[in-house]
């Protein structure tokens, strides 16, 4: 550790400094493909996949998810209902909408 | 006796590193802690002082002598898990390999996949290590042929260096959160003290006590004992818990 920063844990009686968030405006907010490619995996969310094409998703740069594209939709009803709740111990994990998912990140920290 | 098995699809994302951490912590609260190197790299001893050139003993005993550091006894059984005779024996009794009487902790390679599927039925928890990294999500699909990963029930995930000045690392940190839930049990931030702690062969405790990661490792060591339900039973060397072999 530098000396400057030992002085001022030692001057503020602490371990540790305390975490800085960095916000990211709207504007930087990217829907980043790799999400999109997991979300659309079988071999990750089980049925509830979500083909990107068939949810409404913006086009997204050149690459394309990787996973299969081809296979049979996975039903059009919300598939991840109601996501949008920060993770609680002992909590289930429930359905989200993709779209939402991806409306969530234009609100990321 | 609890077997605790760490195995990424993707190499290089700290389970050897957060085996180490786990089973420092447990030997630390009384336990009685086997460590088992399963991978070709032979690297976990690092994590607890001891030279690349250190001979570990094998699983079966015949080799060596124990070899303990920090309360953690050390064995290593890459060669064993390579033969398919092995395996089969292995799969028939289980039990005989793992000492009821400890906590294992199991380093398996990334891509010993036949092992981490013997394996995974029986384990108490099965921890994969991630990284923020599309590299390290992309190998999401991965985890198992059998089920999905969000279904598989005693996978946990763990998102390592995680670096909050960094937005890809910011997002997929909420991602992977709102993805798995409490499947997701904790971060650990990136800390280059740790890299350092590991290169002066010196525990991170001692190297850095003042570490952020540091931190995020007793939260993670933590959780994993209160997911399989060992805060009740600290100091005691038999421990019961669900997914016992």
């Amino acid at each position: 550790m530098r000396r400057d920063a030992r002085k001022l844990l030692e001057k503020l009686n602490r371990a540790d400094f305390a975490y800085r968030e960095f916000e990211d405006s709207f504007s930087e907010t990217e829907l980043w493909p790799i999400f999109a490619a997991v979300l659309g995996d079988q071999s990750v969310v089980g049925d509830d996949a979500a083909p990107q094409s068939s949810r409404g998703i913006p086009p997204i740069k050149a690459a394309a998810a990787p996973s299969k594209p081809q296979e049979p939709a996975s039903p059009p009803n919300p598939i991840f209902g109601s996501y949008g709740m920060a993770p609680v111990r002992g909590s289930e994990k429930k359905p989200v909408d993709l779209q939402e998912f991806f409306s969530r990140f234009s609100e990321l920290d | 006796m609890a077997v605790i098995l760490f195995q990424s699809p993707k190499g290089g994302t700290g389970s050897t590193f957060l085996a180490a951490q786990l089973a420092l912590h447990l030997a630390g609260r009384g336990y009685e802690v086997n460590a088992l190197d399963c991978t070709f790299q032979n690297a976990l001893k690092m994590h607890f002082g001891f030279m690349p050139s250190q001979p570990v003993p094998e699983l079966d005993g015949v080799e060596g002598e124990a070899l303990v550091a920090f309360g953690v006894k050390l064995l290593q059984a890459h060669h064993h898990f390579r033969s398919q005779a092995f395996l089969r024996e292995a799969e028939r009794q289980l039990d005989r390999l793992f000492d009821p009487a400890h906590i294992w902790i199991v380093d398996v390679a990334s891509e010993d996949r036949p092992l981490l599927d013997l394996l995974t039925p029986r384990c108490a928890l099965h921890i994969c290590a991630l990284l923020p990294t599309a590299a390290s999500l992309a190998t999401l699909n991965r985890l198992s042929e059998t089920a999905p990963a969000m279904q598989l029930d005693r996978t946990v995930f763990v998102l390592n260096q995680l670096d909050d000045r960094q937005k890809l690392s910011r997002h997929s940190h909420s991602f992977v959160r709102d993805l798995f839930g409490d499947q997701l049990i904790a971060t650990v931030r990136r800390d280059e003290a740790i890299n350092e702690a590991l290169a002066r062969f010196e525990p991170i405790a001692k190297n850095a006590p003042t570490s952020a990661a540091l931190q995020d490792l007793r939260f993670f060591a933590s959780a994993v004992e209160e997911r399989i339900g060992l805060t009740q039973a600290v100091g005691e060397a038999n421990v019961t818990v669900p997914g016992d072999v």
